[in-house]
């Protein structure tokens, strides 16, 4: 018999420039500010990266406790191809060196795929205590003019997960995973790509893997699982209440965990960061879901009781530290454009 | 076991890299082990006893003492031609300087609350990004 295991705690963490859609709907004239329901999108700064921007989260949740034995990184974002971000992650807060540590990579659910694999982590014993990354910066990685420019940000969450004094104690997991190119970044190449408008909206996708897991989730629960607040992956401002109406899910539920209309798309932060959100001011004992998308493709759905609250004061702080910037300083602060070697430069 | 060596942003290879590394992600200074004076970076005797200090981690939290704005015209720092610096009273009681994020200098004024963060420095030799400790505006 597996042991019970959980959330105990979560911390979040975003760049603080912003860039307005509707300015870069003025440059390209590409696609609708308005349709994406992204008002502004999170700028990253030219010192920080997903790691800087874990650390920081990491930072969020205080001293961490010895029993911490495993670092799961969710990032599909990683500044490396093969240096582990986890390890350089690890030693920043003082978990280095005896400890497990691994990147972990699904697109923009690389962190619920974390978050699962560090359940599995703590229920087997291997250690009491895990700590979980979902971090993404898909800003850098939109090509200009793209639809993706207009809502890709950057955000972290860090969440502690273990098998005492849980907030949010797990009950079940439902994935779906299958071979769809609707997403994808090739080697050399910086920006991601899509599979196109056609396979993008035919929901082959997003619509058929979310609900194959929501579904496979449900069945594992028992037929009349009722929920009481839902985290959704957001890509943008409007996907979590499409979700909710091809899955027939009240949109009521949903709507608690909005991170996309003020920070954009945050990858795998996303719904890590939907979850904190929902996970606060409820009662002992409520159910919360979780389902997330990667492109590639496949989704990762699980159901949460309710123990203890969690204040999500820090989602709160980070959309409070705002730096509104127009889209060449923007651009400038990314370092999008490929520039000169200077052998003093620092970042670019 | 933690280094006690000094984190100075200088352009490093791999190996001076590794050994600041407790001092730059951590604030990893040090306390003496017989009057407990604090440290940073790290000292090998204490200033004030000689006695032999022991690896001591700061909170990150602390106070603007005093700014400067660096108007160096190196080329990166994502265009910016000026970055604003302090020297920061850490709450146990050392000095250090370090750049302050999220904020221009116009904006920023002595007694001000600050908070570390980790940020990219500079590339050391290998060109991999040198982190380390920065401060912003306590939220
Ligand atoms: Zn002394």
């Amino acid at each position: 018999m597996s042991r019970p295991a959980g959330i105990i705690d979560m911390c979040f963490a975003a760049p603080a420039g912003r860039l307005a859609t509707k300015d870069v709907e003025a440059i390209w004239q590409s696609a609708s500010a308005a349709r994406t329901g992204v008002r502004e999108r999170t700028v990253l700064d030219a010192d920080a990266d997903v790691i800087t921007l874990a650390a920081e989260a990491g930072r969020g949740l205080g001293l961490l406790p010895g029993t911490v034995g495993a670092v799961f990184f969710g990032t599909q974002t990683s500044p490396y191809l093969s240096r582990s971000a986890a390890a350089i992650l690890a030693d920043m807060l003082g978990l280095a060196p005896e400890i497990f540590a691994t990147d972990v990579q699904f697109s923009t659910k690389s962190g619920t795929a974390a978050l699962a694999q560090a359940i599995a982590w703590v229920k087997a014993g291997l250690s009491d205590r895990a700590l979980v990354i979902g971090a993404d910066a898909l800003c850098l990685h939109a090509a200009p003019g793209d639809p993706l420019e207009m809502t890709a940000g950057a955000g972290a969450v860090c969440a502690l997960v273990g098998t005492g004094n849980v907030a949010a104690r797990f009950e079940a997991l439902g994935s779906t995973a299958s071979d769809l190119a609707d997403g994808f970044r090739l080697q050399g190449d910086d920006y991601l790509r899509t599979g196109g408008a056609g396979l993008a909206g035919s929901g082959l996708g997003d619509m058929r893997h979310m609900g194959g897991a929501w579904t496979a989730l449900g069945d594992r629960l028992g037929g009349d699982a009722r929920f009481d607040a839902i985290a959704v992956q957001q890509p943008d401002g409007r996907a979590a209440e499409r979700v909710a109406k091809a899955l027939k899910i009240d949109p009521a539920l949903v709507s608690g965990g909005a991170v996309a209309p003020l920070l954009g798309d945050l990858g795998s932060a996303s719904p890590l960061a939907a979850l904190l959100l929902s996970l606060e001011g409820r009662q002992v004992g409520e159910r919360v879901g979780l389902l997330s998308y990667g492109a590639g493709a496949g989704s990762d759905a699980m159901s949460f009781i309710v123990e203890r609250p969690l204040d999500a004061g820090s989602v709160r702080r980070a959309i409070a530290r705002r730096r509104l910037m127009d889209y060449a300083t923007a651009v400038r602060r990314e370092g999008r454009y490929r520039m000169h070697q200077h052998p003093l430069g620092v970042f670019e | 076991m933690t280094q006690m060596t000094t984190a100075r942003p200088v352009v490093a290879g791999p190996a001076r890299a590794w050994r600041t590394r407790a001092a730059r992600y951590a604030l990893t200074g040090s306390r003496c082990r017989q009057c407990h004076a604090y440290a940073f970076p790290p000292a090998r005797r204490c200033a004030q006893c000689d006695g032999a200090p022991e690896p001591h981690v700061f909170s990150g939290q602390g106070r603007i003492v005093c700014l400067a704005e660096d108007h160096s015209p190196l080329a990166g720092h994502g265009g910016r031609s000026r970055r604003p610096f302090a020297m920061i009273a850490l709450k146990e009681g050392p000095v250090l300087m370090a750049e302050i994020v999220d904020a221009e200098y116009e904006e920023l004024s002595p007694d001000q609350d600050v908070e570390m963060v980790i940020r990219k420095w500079r590339p050391e030799q290998s060109g991999l990004p040198l982190y380390g400790f920065k401060f912003r505006v306590a939220s």
